[in-house]
């Protein structure tokens, strides 16, 4: 019982939120899917999926806005269910889409935000408040009503009021969605410098965004969880490692040698404008690094155009993951 | 940043931070011209009316005393329609639009309860339109009397003017309740007006619905003015709070199970 306590402890010490079978069902359809999730403090965690794939209904079962059908979990080591309003205080969230009041500006949408939080006004929470609004670059538009103001200024007006209680988790749902290149480029630039402030939870639907801040990524489709990884991981593919080789000449007999190597899962041969493309998957990358060029240049009536690693793009898994999905039901 | 040295706030109570929703609820969810322009909308329609009677020739109706009555007949008659229909049309979006927006999701990611930002909502509605539909234009009342030469006896108006309020309360509360079951507007407001109209209308066949709906307390209340018996008051207050409870208790019942 106590180790059991002890090893909870210690989990919660390494994960800002974990989540154990959670589901949302309305009627009989299901909105998230006995979902499990750990997210590891101190990092930046993509929550990937397309339009209607449950991501902010995920969202709102964190923050208590939903209920959940069945499951569980912790959230800074506070119980989802019963220790909701604990949760809040010490987590920021930003919604979609969110709509302050246009009679309200910035300043004031701060000051309101900081009174759930702390004790009294003053000169300290007022210096908090111009900090944050320096933060997201707000500043020089403080005391303008937010009427009028661009979709990139009211995202960024979110990340201010998510951050105004310090949080140890920051929640936000599509930050970068529906903002021009620029706006895009501010919240990420935003949400990178935040990295040693907060663990960061984001939902997403642009891929190139969650490539380039997130740590770890986890992709939802219809509910249900298709990869929890270290994006280094998920860039890595799940083939293994796989090299391009782009030939000229006859490559039958090399691409035979190749095949029967041990250390070689698959070769794929693609003819591209009177040259051969191969893909070579290989088990074992130390192995295929010394010998695999070597074995094909044995062939001297081939010639080698191009030879590297085959980098996966995030979308690529993604779409991949998302057919497979597809395929599945 | 300092944050370390700033006080947290106790968040663990039911009301924590009900003080700050209320405050935002009155000061910054409206304008100030929109509540001028409501005052004004409010005095023109009973106060016009009122100075319209008492400015007829005196020699039209049966002395001063008959003119007073009338005039105030008039003029609460009048507010109390407005109040069971414009009520509605301002309160209809109150839950409704915060839910829609996900304004309602924002404050409640903080650590705010459902029952403190539900009733929030409620009283900053209920004294910001107390305020403006009986407290100054009631004040504007007594001095369009006052101009035309009538001393109204003060406790008597006060107390009407208290009664008002309940009617005020009553349709606050039923339109607030109506908007945590829906998100259509339209419905809210078409419920809370035929709730408030359609029962003038049964009152002609079923007399005894106007001790139900508290529609009738400004008018009996002008007895407290003129210094006559008002009966039936109490089996009317004690429905009208009955209801009121009931309502309010509806609404936070069913806001608690509301998924935003």
């Amino acid at each position: 019982m106590i180790e059991s306590q002890e090893k909870m402890k210690e989990s919660e010490s390494r994960t800002a939120l974990e989540i154990h079978g959670l589901t949302k069902a309305f009627g009989d359809f299901y909105a998230v899917k006995g979902l499990n999730l750990q997210v590891p403090k101190n990092s930046i965690f993509a929550f990937l999926g397309p339009n209607g794939a449950g991501k902010t209904t995920t969202i709102k079962l964190f923050l208590g806005l939903a209920r959940p059908t069945s499951g569980g979990g912790t959230i800074l080591g506070h119980d989802l269910a019963t220790e909701n309003k604990r949760i809040r205080s010490r987590v920021g969230y930003m919604a979609q889409n969110q709509q302050y009041s246009q009679h309200m500006t910035p300043r004031q949408i701060l000051r309101f935000a900081a009174r759930f939080f702390y004790e009294q006004g003053g000169d300290e929470i007022e210096d908090k408040i111009s900090s944050l609004l320096h933060l997201v670059e707000l500043d020089r538009n403080a005391d303008r009503k937010t009427k009028g103001f661009s979709g990139g200024e009211k995202q960024r007006l979110g990340i201010a009021q998510a951050l105004i209680n310090d949080p140890e988790l920051l929640i936000l749902d599509e930050p970068a969605a529906g903002l021009d290149p620029q706006g895009r480029e501010d919240v990420l630039d935003l949400m990178q410098s935040l990295r040693n402030r907060a663990t960061i939870f984001y939902s997403t639907h642009i891929l190139d965004d969650a490539q380039r801040v997130s740590d770890r990524v986890a992709i939802l489709n219809r509910g249900s969880l298709v990869a929890n990884a270290p994006l280094s991981e998920l860039l890595a593919g799940s083939e293994g490692t796989v090299y391009t080789i782009t030939l000229k000449g006859n490559p039958q007999r090399a691409r035979d040698l190749i095949a029967s190597q041990a250390w070689v899962n698959s070769v794929q041969t693609m003819e591209q404008n009177g040259s051969t493309k191969w893909l070579v998957s290989v088990r074992e990358e130390a192995i295929a690094e010394e010998e695999l060029l070597r074995l094909i240049l044995r062939d001297r009536s081939l010639s080698i155009c191009e030879f590297g690693m085959k980098k996966y793009e995030l979308e690529e898994i993604f779409l991949r993951l998302v057919e497979d999905g597809k395929n599945d039901n | 940043m300092t944050t370390e040295v700033i006080a947290r706030t106790n968040t663990e109570p039911w009301y924590a931070g009900m003080k700050n929703l209320l405050k935002r609820e009155i000061y910054h969810e409206r304008s100030r011209m929109y509540w001028i322009q409501q005052l004004v909308v409010w005095t023109l329609f009973t106060n016009g009316m009122v100075a319209l009677i008492l400015g007829l020739p005196p020699d039209i109706i049966d002395g001063m005393e008959a003119m007073c009555v009338l005039s105030l007949a008039t003029s609460y008659g009048i507010l109390t329609l407005l109040i069971a229909i414009f009520i509605p049309i301002l309160l209809q979006g109150t839950v409704i639009d915060d839910k829609v927006s996900g304004t309602a999701a924002w404050i409640l990611s903080k650590p705010v309860s459902k029952r403190a930002y539900l009733l929030s909502k409620l009283t900053a509605s209920i004294l910001s339109i107390v305020v403006v539909s009986v407290v100054i234009n009631g004040a504007i009342t007594y001095g369009v009397f006052s101009a035309f030469g009538y001393t109204l006896n003060i406790p008597g108006f006060v107390m009407n003017l208290g009664l008002t309020s309940i009617v005020v309360i009553y349709f606050a509360c039923l339109t607030i309740m109506l908007g945590t079951f829906t998100t259509s507007r339209g419905k809210v407001l078409a419920a809370a007006v035929v709730i408030g109209l359609g029962a003038q209308l049964i009152a002609r066949y079923f007399p005894l619905i106007l001790l139900i709906i508290p529609y009738s307390l400004p008018v009996m209340g002008i007895g407290f003015i003129i210094g006559t018996s008002v009966a039936g008051l109490e089996v009317m207050l004690l429905s009208a709070a009955v209801q009121i409870i009931s309502f309010t208790a509806i609404a936070l019942f069913v806001f608690d199970r509301t998924e935003l």
